[in-house]
């Protein structure tokens, strides 16, 4: 077990940083000094990135916050406090990104969805908010990659299919156009209920 | 035998916090189930460590509570929630 002087002011420092309520920022700070002190004696504490991760939630830095939450999760997979934390931000991030006041231009979409994508936490939705990003952005090219690849994960999303009718039809290829209406007509109105999370990849 | 999976760990994992209240002897079967699926698989957990100290310390298992937190500690010397339960099974051992 290890012990000694360091550890015992690592663990004050610990304990300051979870009093420290008033000034979020030095708590981040706290926080992170015992984090990289943690990582240079060997150790990747799963509950120090936990605790970091509630205080920068607290704060409203919900993308540093899972970030934290991700490398507990890779810290001790099998602990399920950790686990349900990240589906929770995991779930807040999807909510964000699909937001309806948000502009389909918006710059932060291709952040928060490559971090959804990453952590293989990318729903319909967040793939569709992207594909309606890189359409307003005139990037069609890679939106038609990525509604390709939606409707290959999605089959049966009436969104997905017409999310591609409106791509292909915007590149000119009308062919595909139709035949993505043509499935949009037969797909259900809604998600599947039992919607799957992944990378959308073609 | 076959081999358990992740999943197949944390389900067992997710049984035992359930049943911990109603009944905790089975709770820790559980629990210990889990840890050795966990350890077939390459994995040291500190929180199934502290899962099980926590169960054995309501149980008054003090001797076994203390083995299973400094498991945790040995894993994890940053987790303060392991360290203050150390504490309280000191005095309780005093």
């Amino acid at each position: 077990m290890l012990s000694g002087t360091k550890l015992e002011a690592l663990l004050a420092k610990l304990r300051r940083a979870l009093e420290e309520r008033g000034d979020a920022e030095a708590a981040e700070r706290l926080f992170r000094e015992v984090t990289a002190e943690a990582q240079r004696l060997g150790f990747a504490s799963a509950y120090v990135h936990f605790v970091l991760a509630g205080a920068l939630d607290r704060s409203g830095k919900l993308e540093m916050a899972f970030d934290e939450l991700k490398k507990a999760v890779r810290a001790d997979p099998l602990a399920l406090p950790v686990r349900h934390a990240f589906q929770d931000v995991a779930a807040r991030l999807r909510a964000a990104l699909a937001d309806p006041a948000r502009a389909a231009d918006d710059a932060d979409i291709p952040r928060l969805y490559a971090l959804l994508v990453e952590a293989g936490e990318a729903d319909l939705e967040a793939h569709l908010t992207m594909v309606r990003f890189a359409v307003a952005t005139a990037q069609l090219e890679r939106a038609r990659v990525l509604a390709e690849a939606v409707t290959t994960l999605f089959p049966a999303a009436r969104d997905g299919w017409e999310a591609l009718a409106r791509v292909a039809r915007a590149q000119g290829d009308l062919a595909r156009a139709t035949a993505a209406d043509a499935e949009a007509a037969v797909a259900g109105a809604h998600a599947p209920l039992f919607g799957v999370t992944g990378k959308a990849l073609a | 035998m076959v081999a358990q999976t992740k999943d197949d760990i944390l389900l067992k994992v997710q049984a035992a916090q359930s049943l911990s209240s109603e009944d905790p002897e089975r709770a820790e079967l559980y629990l210990r189930s889990a840890l050795k699926d966990a350890e077939a698989l390459g994995h040291s957990s500190a929180t199934l460590h502290l899962q099980l100290a926590e169960l054995l310390f309501r149980l008054r298992r003090t001797r076994q509570a203390l083995a299973e937190v400094i498991e945790v500690l040995e894993l994890d010397p940053f987790n303060l929630v392991a360290l203050n339960l150390h504490r309280a099974l000191g005095r309780r051992m005093r």
